[in-house]
């Protein structure tokens, strides 16, 4: 059996020499494309959950909303009892409109949460978890450098990340007019661009502490740390004016305070956070190339 | 080939901090050859071998793989090489098909056939997830993959741990394949017997240092040998005297020499004292790897 299988390999082989064997490496985005559909498929499920979970949180909110819009006045008083910073931190201001209230219930701070969680998954399972698992042996040891295994990582968290927005504001628009709220189509999809881009930021800071250490743990903690660091920072500054002037440093600030759910994309806060992006991304790069990858 | 060497290496050096993982490597391996890399485990060979594969950076020093020079953050000639990690880690949640799918794809030019038939003869089921996998059935999957692109160099780290002897004997087979391909083969491991039925020639590490480069039949010559004489009474003491003979041991009415060299000057000497029966052993590889390993922990 093993004979005439290796008289079959001898023959299969007999046509060419051992240099001319040599496989072709594929392109480089054939490689980007295979490594992008590994990293997500491993990750399906989780992405699975998280689009279904913001999606039924966003119907049920817009399941209540015809409830709050009956009755405003209330609302309305109630929430003047409230301190001046939450109402702006939750904006609560204009809690009964529309895009008030989506606001306050999803996109102040539901939304940026799940999103930067997706995000920094991605990134803690990205070269750190590779390294940590061990398959970074195999796979860095193939005839693919490292700026394109980054590159593929990179671009299944910005899908995770836009799919799971995109579960949560298709729900909202197509949902908005049977719950009679009126909201725009396109100011949904800005708010929800600015909110990807957002957990993106935080995405990216995850990769290069990833990249740094090698560990899973850095990548999460760091990166959640900091996200709540900025969150904090978001709600709080303006309740004490020493804190205040800090905001602006606020990813959180860049991403909702132009209200794009009423105003659309904010091409400056957008900017700033594609290019911290890029600027922490090309960092990761240097990094992960200059790493010695740890052995398990 | 690319010259006269198909991997070399000149003071290749790998310092964790102040740890020494491998210090002035100096190695040329031949085209065509199964070159062994042997030593126990934390002497340096994985490290070493994560350097060719561009894993971690040399602290100094340089290696030629396959006529190119090795050249850190680029992919230079992995193309060309098919690498079995020491400690191999897989894709849990991937089938074995799915696995050697993807490396191929990544690899680019390897077809399903191949690998498939690399598996059927190892003996490996490709429908099964890696996590249902045993240890053995893994390293299998390790094989194929690192033998599927009919690379020019196969660098396999501790290639046989795990597996059983019948799917060894495989493992050598498709070395002697490969080899009759023109592929060259660095082998390491600490296991000596796997290293002296395929190598022609063996480089021994320890502690970071290479300590000799010699082929497999120089080795066993220069292996120390055992011989038990019997005698009709107790064995005489002056054995020990005779050229070459570097201890003994007595049991009862036997003594066991450890002998390096000829052993006519302990026979004369034996013969002397009316030996009646002779027992030598084939000089073992393993005794002569011993001698060479410095550091009682063994």
């Amino acid at each position: 059996m093993n004979l005439v299988q290796t008289q079959h390999h001898l023959g299969a082989h007999s046509g060419t020499t051992a240099e001319t064997s040599t496989p072709a490496a594929t392109t480089a985005l054939g490689q980007i494309a295979v490594v992008a559909d590994h990293a997500l498929r491993d990750r399906w499920r989780s992405l699975a959950v998280w689009c279904f979970g913001l999606a039924g949180i966003s119907a049920i909110e817009l399941a209540v909303y015809p409830s709050v819009a009956a009755t405003e006045k209330s609302w309305t008083a109630m929430l003047d009892q409230w301190p001046e910073a939450f109402k702006v931190a939750f904006r609560l201001d204009a809690y009964s409109s529309g895009p008030g209230f989506l606001n306050t219930e999803l996109f102040s701070m539901m939304f940026p949460l799940v999103l930067i969680a997706v995000a920094l998954g991605a990134a803690a399972a990205a070269t750190a978890g590779e390294e940590e698992r061990g398959t970074a042996d195999l796979l860095l040891s193939l005839p693919i450098l490292r700026g394109r295994v980054l590159a593929a990582k990179v671009l299944a968290m910005v899908l995770g990340v836009v799919v799971v927005m995109l579960a949560a504001a298709l729900t909202i628009i197509v949902g908005a007019p049977l719950a009679d709220l009126s909201v725009g189509t396109d100011d949904v999809l800005a708010a929800g661009a600015m909110t990807c881009l957002l957990g993106l930021v935080f995405g990216c800071i995850g990769l290069l502490l990833g990249a740094l250490t090698g560990k899973r743990a850095a990548a999460l903690g760091g990166g959640i740390a900091l996200a709540i660091a900025a969150f904090l920072l978001q709600i709080l500054a303006p309740m004490a004016d020493w804190l205040e002037q800090w905001q602006k440093a606020s990813p959180f600030y860049w991403a909702l305070n132009s209200d794009p759910l009423v105003n659309g994309i904010d091409w400056g806060a957008a900017g700033l956070m594609v290019g911290v992006c890029a600027l922490l991304l090309a960092v990761t790069t240097v990094v992960f190339h200059r790493r010695d990858i740890s052995g398990r | 080939m690319n010259g006269d060497t198909a991997l070399s290496t000149r003071g290749l050096t790998k310092f964790y901090g102040d740890q020494r993982g491998i210090e002035d490597l100096d190695l040329d391996v031949r085209p065509e050859e199964v070159f062994g890399f042997l030593g126990p485990n934390g002497a340096g060979k994985t490290t070493t071998i994560r350097m060719l594969l561009g894993l971690i950076r040399p602290t100094r020093g340089t290696a030629t793989i396959l006529g190119s020079p090795l050249e850190y953050g680029a992919v230079g000639c992995r193309a060309e090489i098919g690498y079995l990690p020491g400690d191999l880690a897989l894709y849990e949640r991937m089938t074995g098909e799915q696995l050697l799918s993807y490396v191929a794809r990544l690899r680019g030019g390897v077809a399903a056939d191949r690998y498939r038939s690399l598996a059927e003869r190892l003996g490996l089921d490709l429908t099964r997830r890696v996590h249902d996998l045993s240890r053995g059935n893994r390293q299998k999957i390790g094989v194929v993959q690192a033998f599927m692109h009919w690379p020019r160099l196969l660098v396999l780290d501790e290639p046989t741990s795990g597996l059983d002897p019948l799917v060894q004997l495989e493992f050598q087979h498709l070395v002697r394949e490969a080899v009759d391909f023109g592929a060259t083969v660095f082998l390491s491991s600490h296991v000596l017997t796997e290293v002296e039925q395929l190598a022609d020639r063996v480089a021994i590490v320890d502690d970071g240092r290479l300590v000799v480069v010699d082929t497999v039949d120089g080795l066993r010559e220069k292996a120390t040998k055992r011989v038990e004489l019997d005698f009709p009474g107790a064995p005489p003491g002056d054995l020990l005297d005779a050229p070459g003979v570097r201890d003994m041991e007595v049991r009862g009415d036997t003594a066991i020499c450890t002998v390096a060299g000829p052993v006519g000057p302990l026979m004369a000497v034996a013969v002397g004292h009316g030996v009646i029966d002779v027992h030598t052993h084939d000089p073992d590889l393993e005794d002569a790897f011993l001698g060479y390993v410095t550091g009682g922990a063994r």
